[in-house]
């Protein structure tokens, strides 16, 4: 494991304590792998930038 | 047969709904142990719900518009008397359900007969009906090849015609890359237009009720029912205004797939190309919530059961709790900001017209395709077109496109929110012009034979 990935490990092991969440050893790569899938996604979404009033639309129908 | 034509005969007395039934339940017997679409298959519901239909005829009563029509619905439909499963194993030790979705209802309330239920990506997480408990369902049009998914076995069982209709769950794109992948046609109606009671959820800001069917006047037929709008696949001489989308939908795919764009847009006259921009933030916005609010429902299991999960959802599912709320909120932010992006479109086209999928049906268990020379991981890359349209909710027609060979293709017809009137309009014009219609199967040979 590089120190890269340990450190990922590490990171994503200390979130799940975090929320009380048991991460079995055998889920620890596949988790990781789309924790950093998921986090190019939140970057992209947090990269992009918003006009200031633009709203919440949760639950919503077009 | 169309559904009218199988509704007209039952309600003419020209054939009773248990000879229909019968028939269906020999055609899901003789190949259901090849294609796996069903989970279960419920012979006496469906052969005594046909003898109510009979007796209704035989009474001079009229059972309804969809009168002896068979259907199935995906595994996370509440059947009652059947345990809703949504794919998975953890639910299997749960009771079973003590009343049918109003989907399920409304349609046997108009003359049509539950007859199963199908197999799905477990809870809905996936594109492919790979399921790492109920097995894979396979394409009729190459058993060796996926159905695409989370609704593969409502693709493939229409697909196959096991039934003529089926119903389906659409969050961002579980109707429309099975649809596209079996040739078959799909409808995601505008988010919040059919009842969502019964179903078992994936992401709530997201999930769509959906319908499969071999015809888009049978679509359109179903969806009538089930809304209660008077729908109608009837064309006009000429089609909705439409253009085709560019930019992000536009972007290198695996063959046949722009070629079947251009067949369209060929029909339609080549119409403007637009764009809806920022899509590639949709997509990755989609991902944040779904993975978030799906992890957020499972909680509780993936604490106590993580490892009775496909092992594959419960990976996501884990990672989507550790997504930062900052992420999500501003998923939701953009949201509303992308709406409004497609409804300054709208304002110029009624109808936009994309690709489905990046690329045709891959073989089960492939990994990757080749795409513009780029290796590419597939699952996650088969809703790359219709996350971004049901991230806004936008009703959507799937439709397969006419001599895509040997594996089917579709598009996408999208109209405004409230408008599947138009998106049906279009779909049976074009389909009237020969360029879509259901891929018709090849004859059994081989293995599958």
């Amino acid at each position: 494991m590089s120190v890269a990935e340990a450190s990922d490990a590490a990171l994503v092991q200390a979130i799940a304590r975090s929320l009380s969440l048991p991460l079995p050893e055998p889920t620890l790569p596949g988790v990781i792998l789309n924790a950093r899938i998921l986090a190019d996604h939140a970057a992209r979404v947090l990269a992009f930038e918003l006009p200031d009033e633009c709203p919440v639309a949760t639950g919503f129908a077009p | 047969m169309s559904l009218h034509a199988i509704a007209a005969s039952v309600r003419e007395g020209r054939a009773t709904a248990r000879a229909g039934i019968e028939a269906a339940l020999e055609r899901i017997a003789a190949a259901d142990g090849t294609l796996n679409c069903f989970t279960a298959v419920l012979v006496e519901r469906a052969l005594r719900r046909a003898d109510v239909v009979d007796a209704a005829v035989a009474a001079g009563k009229d059972p309804g518009p969809l009168a002896g029509v068979p259907f199935a619905v995906k595994n996370l439909f509440d059947v009652a008397g059947v345990v809703t499963l949504a794919g998975s194993r953890i639910l299997a030790d749960r009771p079973p359900a003590i009343s049918d979705a109003p989907a399920i209802t409304a349609l046997e309330q108009a003359g049509a007969i539950l007859v199963g239920t199908l197999n799905m990506d477990e809870f809905a997480y996936g594109f492919s009906t790979e399921n790492e408990h109920y097995g894979p369902t396979r394409n009729p049009h190459d058993p060796a090849r996926i159905a695409g998914g989370s609704s593969g076995g409502s693709a493939a069982a229409v697909a196959a015609s096991l039934v003529p209709l089926t119903l389906g769950s659409d969050t961002n794109g579980s109707v429309r890359v099975p649809a596209a992948l079996c040739g078959v046609f799909g409808l995601k109606p505008t988010f919040g237009k059919l009842d969502r009671t019964g179903l078992f959820p994936f992401v709530d800001d997201l999930d769509h009720v959906g319908l499969f069917a071999r015809s888009n006047a049978d679509l359109a037929l179903a969806y009538s029912v089930l809304s209660g709008e008077g729908v109608t696949a009837d064309s006009e001489a000429t089609p909705p205004r439409a253009a085709i989308l560019g930019g992000w939908f536009a972007q290198p795919t695996g063959e046949g797939v722009a070629e079947a764009v251009s067949r369209v847009a060929a029909a339609l006259g080549n119409p403007d190309r637009v764009e809806l921009p920022a899509s590639d933030v949709a997509r990755s916005a989609a991902f944040c919530i779904t993975a978030a609010q799906a992890g957020g429902l499972h909680r509780e299991r993936l604490t106590q059961r993580p490892m009775d999960f496909d092992g594959a959802t419960r990976d996501r599912l884990l990672a989507g709790l550790l997504l930062p709320a900052a992420a999500t909120d501003r998923a939701q932010r953009f949201r509303h900001w992308y709406r409004e992006q497609a409804r300054a479109l709208f304002e110029h086209y009624d109808i936009l017209i994309a690709p489905a999928t990046i690329c045709s049906a891959p073989r089960i268990g492939e990994g990757s395709v080749m795409i513009g020379g780029r290796e590419v991981p597939v699952r996650a890359n088969l809703g790359l077109f219709t996350q971004p349209l049901s991230f806004i909710g936008l009703p959507v027609v799937c439709a397969p496109v006419a001599g895509c060979d040997p594996m089917p293709l579709g598009v996408q017809i999208v109209a405004a929110p409230g408008r599947e009137d138009l998106a049906l309009r279009m779909a049976g014009w074009l389909e009237r012009c020969g360029v879509i219609r259901s891929t018709p199967l090849p004859a059994p040979q081989g293995e599958y034979a």
